[in-house]
């Protein structure tokens, strides 16, 4: 793409966020929601296949009628309460029309078909935007509502979208979809502990934004998109291919990893205001993820050659390209687990 | 000269278990202290020490 | 326990550290220097018999395990030393590190204070043992194993998580120091039978119960021959341990919720044993032998007295040394002839010698004969079982009488009878393995003569 085409685009995204984070006024909020799309789909089309083309459309569609569901509510609730503000969400029929037009944007669950298809039909760079920076509105909006919002439809939509995030993902060999199912998975936790706790929920987004980063920041590096690409990276990155294997388990939320922290404590709060069977299903269902994960880990990194080959490794030559967030973010997604009290602290 | 930097730089790896060693028996003894200052302080276990003896707790 | 902690901590940047010709010998001598450090803990000076400080303390039932873990280390160094001598030294040191690290989560494991630390630990211990077991396995069944491995673990052990969010929100602590002055009885309804249930499946898991076993076979097939070791001797102990400390929060309710579990383990264990008389495959005999020796020690735990919980802990001891040094045995056996089967290996007896008396030794270890701790361990839980119920006589002779002949049938195929015709060469014994062997038996043999200090805190 051209810069300067590609610094409007990207300024916009980041301004059209923004907007929707600052705002108050729900014609505000929808602006920036809507700027936030404009922006993006020239960055799904930016390869030029006919695959991106319907990624594009696919994602305009979806995000289109989700703006005007958005619209709708506000302006029902308009009518019923006279104000536009974001946290006054008093009707329950907009409050209502509003999740669903959140989770559309979000893709979880009863909506989730466009996400896996979105981001395999573009790069893996924006895919990562797809999957990380444009929850980050929609979020905030359900952040603000968060009390209007009816328990029993929420908490149905959380259980949906572990199940169907985790189940998804076993027949997936593309990377980039399984990625997306795994995104569909976090979501549904932080939609569970959305009512209860909302700064939780947040904590959960955090931690979920590093880990996709750096996992995705190591697939980018490999330029891997499948599983099969995936089992040669070790010619090439033998550290990498570890810190994913510990990463992907830490997304899996295995314990004495920063993944833990979001689980056991969305669990504690669950367990605390609802009934023990659904967290019990939710934790359960969450071992799907894992599986999905641990075949990755297997693909890249537990099944090496049983000596060292004889191919060429690429890793003696020096490659230009430095990532210096990737160290921090990784040991972030590792080692996080001893001090959150700390993290618990930033919120 | 050259031989003794030369065992050093083999060798000097040999300082890292019993360096974790002291260290460990350090702050064990700081958490023991810690803990007796504790002890001591309760209404339930505070005496006077018996002529050679180092502890209430032993 | 910091003393331990921190250089069992120091040891990997030592390994990372060494250069390639002094690898082994450092991790070995300095592992081995950890040792004498664990016996410390035996020293308990302070009058509520705990060394203990905000998060770790070890009391009788902690440190004859601790003191087994940090004596595995270095004898798991020493036995895979040929399983790794063709890879390269990166590959090494980062197989040296999966074992140090094991051996770090299992000491925090052992000696945590708080419940949920114990399970945030105890969860920890599976991705080293995951990794050591998928990366460094023989053939492709590994993969599979890997994943029996884990999620039989992670089903059994998310109930736990929950049980114990639960109890915290209802108790206000899970400090294990301080549970038992709070505990109130646990009224008979179902939902405090499904409680039970989720507290001690995890641990039933892990052991493991018969019925809830198959990954445990399979695990410690596919493993390398330190992870084979360490599942044996360390891994299925957290089960027998988890349930040792856990059962103080569900006091009446246990006499009641046994039975079944009682009668499982009871049967599973002659189940297992008959299994046991019709393997072909060594490791996996020897797999199964220990699903039936922990057998016994579940019935031990779920009995609740004072005398079957001194067997339980005797036995788990000892179980974790015999089962450990069988595992070497099979190993060296197959890293000569490159075949579990043993019916491939047969007539060693002439080619080892030296090896040949190791296996008498073991064998007879294993199947409890007088002057080893195994012995010990048996007759308490025998003998408490029988108060128990005297029908248990009939089971447990019985079971005696099935691991006398696999253990005899195991030796008879390895080594009597002839060579087979295809082994034209075989390596002697080493001397690395003869001090193996004996560092496995010499545990064994000594600790006859003072048995008080693994009998648990009820002796």
């Amino acid at each position: 793409m051209n810069p300067l085409a590609s610094i409007i685009m990207s300024s916009t995204l980041i301004s059209g966020t923004l907007i929707t984070l600052i705002s108050s006024h729900w014609l505000m909020a929808w602006m920036g929601l809507e700027m936030n799309m404009f922006a993006i789909i020239p960055m799904i089309m930016k390869n030029n296949s006919p695959r991106a083309i319907e990624a594009a459309t696919k994602y305009f569609l979806i995000q289109a009628s989700a703006s005007m569901l958005l619209l709708m509510a506000a302006s029902l609730n308009f009518m019923y309460s006279g104000q536009w503000t974001l946290t006054e969400m008093n009707v329950s029929m907009a409050s209502l029309i509003m999740l669903i037009a959140m989770l559309m944007k979000l893709g979880m669950a009863p909506f989730h078909f466009w996400v896996p298809e979105v981001t395999q039909g573009t790069v893996l760079l924006t895919s990562l935007i797809i999957l990380t920076w444009q929850k980050l509105a929609p979020l905030a909006i359900l952040f603000q509502i968060a009390p209007s919002i009816n328990v029993n439809i929420i908490l149905t939509t959380a259980i949906l979208s572990i199940l169907i995030g985790g189940w998804g993902g076993l027949n997936q060999t593309q990377l980039r979809k399984i990625m997306a199912y795994s995104s569909i998975a976090h979501m549904g936790w932080m939609a569970a502990v959305m009512i209860y706790n909302p700064t939780l929920m947040l904590l959960n987004l955090l931690l979920y934004l590093i880990f996709t980063f750096s996992a995705f920041t190591i697939l980018i590096k490999c330029s891997s998109t499948s599983t099969s690409m995936l089992t040669m990276t070790w010619n090439s990155y033998p550290l990498m291919v570890s810190v994913l294997l510990i990463i992907l388990l830490s997304m899996g939320g295995l314990p004495p990893l920063t993944g833990f922290v979001p689980k056991w404590l969305i669990i504690y709060e669950l367990i605390k205001n609802t009934n023990i069977a659904m967290t019990l299903t939710m934790s359960i269902l969450a071992l799907l993820n894992l599986f999905f994960y641990l075949r990755l880990i297997y693909a890249s990194s537990l099944t090496l050659f049983p000596t060292s080959s004889n191919l060429k490794f690429k890793w003696k030559i020096n490659t230009p390209n430095k990532m210096y967030f990737l160290p921090t973010m990784v040991s972030i997604s590792l080692l996080f687990l001893p001090v959150s009290p700390m993290i618990l602290m930033l919120n | 000269m050259v031989n003794l930097i030369q065992m050093v730089r083999d060798h000097w790896v040999h300082i890292l278990v019993p360096m974790g060693f002291v260290v460990g028996c350090y702050l064990d003894r700081r958490n023991d202290e810690k803990l007796t200052a504790f002890r001591n302080k309760s209404l339930l276990f505070k005496r006077e020490l018996r002529p050679n003896e180092e502890a209430t707790w032993k | 326990m910091l003393k331990l902690i921190i250089p069992t901590l120091m040891l990997i940047p030592l390994a990372w550290l060494s250069n390639s010709k002094n690898l082994w010998i450092n991790t070995l001598m300095y592992s081995f220097m950890l040792t004498p450090i664990s016996l410390l803990l035996l020293n308990q000076t302070s009058d509520t018999s705990l060394n203990m400080s905000i998060l770790f303390f070890s009391d009788p039932l902690s440190t004859p395990l601790i003191i087994l873990t940090s004596w595995l280390l270095p004898l798991m160094l020493l036995a895979s030393q040929s399983h790794m001598s063709k890879e390269s030294e990166t590959r090494k040191k980062y197989y040296i590190t999966m074992l140090i690290v094991l051996q770090l989560f299992l000491f925090l494991t052992f000696s945590a204070t708080e419940m949920m630390l114990f399970y945030i630990l105890f969860e920890s211990t599976l991705i080293p043992t995951l990794i050591i077991i998928t990366r460094w396995g023989n053939q492709t069944e590994r993969l599979n194993a890997g994943v029996y491995f884990l999620f039989y673990t992670l089903m059994g052990s998310l109930p736990l998580l929950i049980v114990l969010i639960y109890i915290y929100n209802n108790l206000g602590t899970l400090n294990l120091l301080i549970l038992p002055y709070y505990i109130m009885p646990l009224p008979f309804l179902w939902s405090s039978k499904l409680l039970w249930l989720a507290c001690m499946m995890a641990f039933m898991v892990k052991m493991p119960l018969y019925g809830l076993h198959l990954w445990l076979p399979k695990a410690h097939v596919e493993a390398p021959i330190a992870g084979s070791m360490v599942l044996a001797a360390i891994l299925l102990k957290l089960g027998g341990y988890g349930m040792m400390r856990i059962t103080i929060f569900l006091d009446p309710i246990t006499l009641n919720m046994s039975y079944p579990f009682l009668m499982l383990s009871l049967w599973g264990m002659l189940m297992t044993s008959s299994i046991c008389l019709r393997q072909a495959d060594l490791k996996s005999l020897i797999a199964y032998s220990s699903v039936s020796h922990m057998a016994l020690v579940i019935v031990a735990i779920l009995i609740q007295t004072p005398w079957s919980f001194m067997g339980a802990s005797t036995l788990m001891i000892a179980h974790g040394l015999t089962s450990s040094m069988l595992f070497t045995l099979a190993n060296t056996n197959y890293e000569r002839t490159h075949s579990r089967t043993m019916i491939l290996a047969r007539g060693l007896q002439t080619m080892l010698p030296v090896m040949a008396s190791w296996w008498i030794l073991a064998s007879l270890t294993n199947l409890a004969l007088p002057p080893t701790i195994n012995l010990i361990g048996e007759l308490l839980i025998i003998s408490s079982s029988f108060s128990w119920s005297n029908i248990t006589m009939l089971l447990m002779g019985l079971n005696m009488l099935l691991t006398a002949s696999y253990t005899l049938y195991m030796l008879i195929m390895t080594q009597r009878g002839n060579v087979n015709p295809h082994i034209k060469f075989v390596l002697p014994s080493f001397t690395r393995e003869n001090t193996l062997m004996a560092l496995h038996m010499l545990p064994l043999l000594l600790l006859t003569l003072n048995p008080k200090i693994i009998m648990g805190p009820t002796f």
